[in-house]
């Protein structure tokens, strides 16, 4: 009995060593791919693009404690400095140009000035962001190979690299938002109790988000839903009092998370802030600036003003912002219902080249994978079919769990997508990463569901099938790529590219 | 035998599909190679076709048909665009063979001008600037191989070669290239 109990825990510890290897395999893989995507030569172009432009000469405000005003929250910029600062990549450089606009022009940067420090937090967060997507996916599905494939789906996607490879705010707010999803999916483990802890750390997690930028707002739904589980799984033995009570401690806890961090940002934003420089004073209160110029930055009052004059700014900005005009030549930006599809594209910055006597371009250029975004609109309408099904067909769902997830993956989608709709100002491509995120584990969970049983057999199809479409993916990333690293390539290059009509996208003639 | 699964199936073929999509989408496109056009881009504005040439840039490229006037641009239909944008010279020099004496009628549209040129001999000129226009010529050619000299120049705005032949002036029309029973192309190698 002995000898059989002692080769039944050698066979578990093998079997646990077994899962944790290829756990760590899985790991490795996505996070030297998105090493490899985000990460090299990150640097490069050696000038400003998009909003780098407002971006850097915050950053370098933040660095010289210089007070400025932004359209969004403060984190972002302080995270983009701190990269900068660690790196001291322009350290001796000439930047003083900087504190005096809003708006950097490429001429204002002193010479060799490199991008290595204020691009580091984009690209650092988002090579995080992978393994947490994978671990997100792998919590979510249960499914080592399904986390797998489509962890590598963020990594691979041209969209997310180029616009990650900048001082941009979405690659600094994304590793915050899969955060949030990974705290709620540990938190909803049929085998944990759900305790205040898990809403306060799931609150500040989004709070982190918001405090980048504060379209990360759909986020605010995972705790009423964690709530309404955890009461759920007590509703045999549940009091209304007992709800009530639970209702009001949870939803405090979440708040103090949530608040303290986000205000907790914008308290160290303004006391690190202090000085004033003469006509560039934003619309800051008269209070305010005085209180900074007595070298109160750091008390509670000033605190206190300065929010509200942050706010403020931020409210009145969007409204400053002109509407889109698809007359307009050259318009940019595009209406929300065209993202899915991957329209439009931008064309963030060219430079012509010389290659062997023939003139190319050399492009950074916002595309898409097709092959991710696609495939995730596919995701998104079969989950609105599966749900639709259910709720009104009476589908009998064959794994509630995983059903729970798509209706969540699937609201959290829809939330942000509706909210963009009422949006008036001219929006951007760019603003559907985020809810691509949200499509890519919708579009893993419906992997998982339609598969669930052959998965759980360990057959070898739906395994093929995931290397495959990994396969297909790693294909259009690289047919696409040339379009966000810079190769150089001619017109006819650029027009082969154009799959569909929405993406508008143009090659420089 | 072990039954496949009903839905692993639908989505292997789904991405077989969708593989042979991508396949297609990324080909690079190619077409046989039987006209060569040199093109040189020129460091001064083109004024008109025979003024001298300060050549800085040569490069040759290869169609199989000469239809390149497309969207107002000097564009093959399954190539794309040939050539730079504007202030260029093109030339297509071929030996083309004749299977009996007749004479044949030719058809040449451009933007801007251009010069056809048979046994050393100008048939058909506009040399100046102009928009997408068509010009017609003929020629007696003996039976035999006959050397053909097409010159042409884009200076700038829209742009656009086209050159068609055929035995009466009311058609058929041929596009030099396609092969036909009054002229065809003689195969040089590339």
């Amino acid at each position: 009995m002995r000898n059989l109990n002692g080769a039944g825990l050698a066979q578990s510890l093998r079997a646990a060593l077994t899962r944790n290897a290829l756990h760590a395999v899985a790991l490795v893989l996505v996070c030297l791919t998105a090493t490899l995507t985000f990460g090299t030569r990150y640097w490069q172009p050696e000038s400003l693009f998009w909003d780098e432009n407002y971006h850097v000469a915050s950053a370098h405000k933040q660095l010289a404690g210089v007070m400025y005003m932004e359209n969004h929250p403060p984190l972002g910029k302080m995270l983009i400095a701190l990269g900068e600062s660690a790196t001291g990549a322009n350290a001796g450089r000439e930047t003083t140009a900087l504190l005096h606009t809003d708006h950097v022009s490429q001429a204002q940067l002193p010479p060799g000035y490199s991008f290595k420090g204020v691009r580091l937090a984009s690209v650092l967060g988002l090579i995080l962001s992978a393994p947490l997507l994978y671990l997100l996916l792998f919590e979510a599905t249960r499914s080592r190979a399904v986390a797998l494939c489509f962890a590598l789906l963020l990594p691979l996607d041209n969209a997310w690299v180029t616009h990650g490879r900048a001082a941009m705010l979405e690659g600094v707010q994304l590793p915050f938002v899969l955060l949030a999803l990974w705290l709620f999916a540990r938190s909803v483990r049929s085998s944990t109790a759900i305790r205040l802890h898990h809403y306060l750390l799931l609150g500040a997690s989004i709070g982190l988000a918001l405090a980048v930028k504060l379209n990360a707002a759909p986020l605010l739904l995972l705790p009423p839903v964690l709530l309404g589980l955890e009461l759920w799984r007590q509703r045999g033995s549940l009091s209304l009092l007992h709800a009530a009570g639970r209702s009001v401690s949870t939803g405090a806890t979440t708040i103090v998370g949530v608040a303290g961090v986000f205000f907790g940002v914008f308290w160290l934003q303004i006391a690190l802030s202090p000085t004033v420089i003469d006509g560039r004073t934003y619309k800051a209160s008269p209070e305010y600036i005085a209180a900074l110029r007595q070298g109160r930055s750091a008390a509670p009052s000033t605190f206190m003003l300065g929010l509200r004059d942050h706010l403020r700014y931020i409210a009145e900005y969007s409204d400053g912002v002109p509407r889109f005009d698809a007359c307009k030549p050259g318009e940019n930006g595009s209406p929300a219902l065209h993202w899915p599809l991957g329209g439009k594209t931008i064309n963030y910055r060219w430079a012509k080249v010389e290659v062997d006597g023939q003139t190319k371009v050399d492009y950074t250029y916002l595309v898409t994978n097709p092959l991710v975004w696609l495939p995730v609109l596919a995701g998104m309408l079969l989950s609105f079919a599966l749900l639709l099904a259910w709720a009104v067909f009476g589908l009998v769902p064959t794994d509630r769990r995983l059903l729970g997830w798509i209706a969540l993956m699937s609201a959290l989608y829809l939330g942000y997508m509706v909210s963009m709709l009422q949006v008036e100002r001219v929006m951007y491509l760019y603003h559907y990463l985020l809810p691509l995120i949200f499509g890519i584990v919708n579009l893993a969970l419906v992997f998982a569901y339609v598969f669930r049983e052959s998965l759980a057999r360990g057959d070898w199809h739906p395994r093929l099938n995931l290397a495959a479409y990994a396969g297909l993916v790693l294909a259009g990333f690289l047919y696409f790529a040339p379009l966000g690293y810079g190769w150089p390539l001619d017109e006819n290059a650029v027009e082969r590219r154009a799959w569909l009509q929405v993406w508008k996208l143009e090659p420089v003639r | 035998m072990k039954r496949l699964d009903p839905a692993n199936t639908a989505l292997s073929a789904l991405l077989a599909a969708a593989a042979l999509m991508m396949a297609w989408l990324m080909r690079a496109p190619g077409v046989e190679a039987r006209l060569p056009l040199t093109i040189e881009r020129n460091s001064v504005p083109i004024e008109q076709l025979d003024q001298d040439r300060t050549v800085f840039e040569r490069q040759t490229v290869w169609v199989d048909r000469l239809d390149l006037a497309h969207a107002g641009q000097l564009r093959h239909p399954v190539l794309g665009r040939i050539g730079p944008a504007e202030q260029f010279f093109l030339d297509l020099r071929v030996r083309v063979q004749v299977p009996e004496a007749r004479v044949l009628h030719f058809e040449i549209e451009s933007d801007d001008g251009f010069a056809l040129e048979l046994n050393e001999r100008r048939v058909c000129a506009y040399t100046g600037q102009r928009g997408l226009s068509a010009q017609r010529c003929r020629a007696l050619l003996e039976a035999g191989e006959h050397a053909l000299h097409l010159s042409y120049f884009q200076a700038g705005g829209p742009a656009g070669l086209r050159l068609r032949y055929g035995p009466s002036e009311d058609g058929p029309w041929v596009v030099l290239g396609e092969p036909s029973p009054w002229l065809q192309v003689v195969a040089e190698p590339r």
